[in-house]
């Protein structure tokens, strides 16, 4: 799906956001689109990843302007709530959009 | 890994799901403890001794299975809303710390005769929690 488009393209699929469009970064937003807010460690059992590879996709997602992080203690422990931005939450209901287009209303 | 169409629909539903059981577990944890709140506060308060000490017992029982024991589930992490993580501290106060605060003022000022309004702040003690936690378990 990361190809260019042909010019001229009608299929819907070469409209699906590149971003979200792969396996964890597509969990990440679906929780995040489903909770108001979720911790790390929720999306982490959620999606069944590794810290680091959890880190890095979120990385991509704040990047893109998708996410926002928000680091904060409850007592001692240190915690990281996540959620999704305003851009994120559009990006996401195009995503979803596109992806009704391609197979049709399920 | 090429992700088709209907994987990625298939993986959205199953992380919705995810997190709708999250949220009714943690909405189901504020039901019962704003539900609990009101007799709670009522045997601390205005309780005989005996009726006190049975009521402080079953508190801190039902506050260890409730909070301290691993749920049957996997999930430790937290799903929340923006609007409980900037209003806990304000459920916080109403559920733990406004029945004995106004009780303990009205004892040490020598106020008799308003038993009233200590039984009204218990009542309303829960009712904070009960709300939130109803918004949870429903999902808004």
């Amino acid at each position: 799906m990361s190809a260019k488009p042909p010019e001229g393209h009608t299929h819907p699929r070469f409209d699906l956001d590149d971003v979200i469009h792969a396996p964890v970064r597509l969990s990440i937003m679906a929780a995040l689109a489903a909770a108001d807010e979720a911790d790390f460690r929720f999306l982490k059992e959620t999606i069944e990843v590794s810290d680091s590879l959890l880190s890095k996709h979120l990385l991509a997602l704040e990047e893109a302007g998708y996410v926002n992080a928000t680091k904060g203690y409850e007592g001692k422990r240190p915690r990281t709530w996540l959620s999704l931005t305003d851009q994120g939450r559009a990006a996401f209901t195009n995503y979803m959009d596109v992806l009704r287009r391609i197979i049709g209303n399920p | 890994m090429e992700l088709s169409a209907s994987s990625a629909f298939d993986e959205i539903r199953r992380v919705e799901e995810e997190v709708r059981k999250a949220r009714r577990h943690f909405g189901t944890t504020l039901l019962i403890t704003g539900l609990a709140a009101a007799p709670f506060w009522w045997t601390q308060l205005l309780a005989p001794d005996w009726v006190r000490n049975a009521g402080y017992v079953v508190w801190i029982v039902g506050g260890i299975v409730l909070y301290a024991v691993p749920r049957g589930d996997r999930h430790r992490g937290q799903v929340s809303a923006a609007w409980y993580t900037r209003g806990w501290v304000a459920l916080a106060f109403l559920v733990f710390l406004l029945p004995p605060a106004v009780g303990l003022g009205l004892k040490l000022g020598g106020v008799d005769g308003l038993d009233w309004l200590v039984a009204l702040l218990c009542l309303v003690s829960g009712a904070p929690a009960i709300y939130a936690g109803w918004r949870f378990r429903s999902g808004r």
